[in-house]
């Protein structure tokens, strides 16, 4: 009887499905709750780093910024990425990669993300004055 | 190779392309970096089911390279490389396993595949901290994982109703 063979298999294979479906639901949701802890930031995390390559090139105090300016950064391709300091937030505001996530990612002021340019290999890190960032991550 | 297998694995390969030019024509679909639907992965996973890890590999790396040249520039072809042979290995192990389950193949192939990417990213800008993108990437690695080996399951299913089992 084919139909009686394949019944029992069919039950099998949708049993293994929702055993998966319900593993890979789990790891969704243990990353939902790490992504929510981590949006927290730090309180008075100030500090923005920004780094093309592995090179720092230019350490912001966010705080200390008494008016808002504008500035460019270009790599070694032509490509440029302007960046909006404000008081205590950091941010692109224009830039020429393809995607434009980096523009996309508004501007931060005590994220633990950074903000990542990847075609033009830049990020911009906040770290915080006292060092928070490393107990942030040790905790993790 | 006989010039059946050829013409074939060329007509993915040119399949795989389109889909990969045109994806990424597509604006992002979140403010994260790396986050894509990875749907020329729906080709990988069809021809390593009828083919096999030579062929598909071949399929990929054809893919990827031609899909540099013709969308994107230096920086987008080390992310897809690394991505790339992350998600092949995964792929290629995960396959005997859970044969008649694609799309588990494909959610591990594509947590695979984001991970080689953040790695690649890390290495590149020198910042650690982008790994706290990965528990949204992990999360759309799932999700875009599971739609996509749902597709290719679709495929392989059609494809080997109509033509038998095996391709080779």
């Amino acid at each position: 009887m084919p139909a009686d063979l394949r019944l029992p298999n069919r039950c099998c294979a949708v049993k293994s499905n929702i055993k998966w479906i319900l593993t890979f639901a789990l790891l969704c949701a243990v990353c939902c709750a790490l992504w929510f802890l981590q949006s927290g930031g730090t309180d008075e995390a100030v500090t923005a780093q920004i780094r093309q390559g592995d090179t720092v090139i230019k350490t912001i105090d966010l705080s200390a910024v008494s008016a808002p300016y504008e500035f460019d950064i270009t790599d070694e391709n032509g490509g440029y990425n302007r960046i909006r300091v404000e008081t205590g937030s950091i941010s692109v505001i224009e830039a020429d990669c393809p995607d434009r996530v980096c523009v996309n990612q508004g501007s931060i002021r005590n994220s633990m993300r950074p903000i990542v340019c990847l075609p033009h290999k830049l990020s911009i890190t906040i770290t915080g004055k006292d060092n928070g960032m490393d107990a942030a991550a040790g905790g993790m | 190779m006989n010039t059946k297998k050829l013409t074939v694995l060329s007509m993915l390969t040119a399949m795989a392309l389109i889909i990969f030019i045109v994806e990424a024509q597509l604006p992002p679909l979140a403010p994260v970096p790396g986050i894509k639907m990875g749907l020329s992965n729906v080709v990988t996973l069809v021809t390593l089911a009828l083919f096999g890890r030579k062929e598909a590999f071949a399929v990929l790396m054809l893919r990827i390279v031609l899909g540099s040249i013709f969308a994107g520039q230096m920086m987008s072809f080390m992310y897809s490389m690394a991505g790339g042979l992350m998600c092949f290995l995964v792929m290629a192990l995960t396959l005997p396993v859970l044969k008649k389950q694609l799309w588990i193949v494909s959610v591990f192939s594509a947590l695979a595949h984001n991970a080689g990417q953040i790695a690649v990213a890390v290495f590149i800008t020198g910042t650690w901290q982008i790994i706290g993108y990965m528990p949204i990437l992990i999360i759309s690695a799932v999700i875009t994982g599971a739609f996509t080996g749902t597709a290719a399951g679709f495929c392989v299913k059609r494809i080997t109703a109509v033509k038998g089992r095996k391709y080779r």
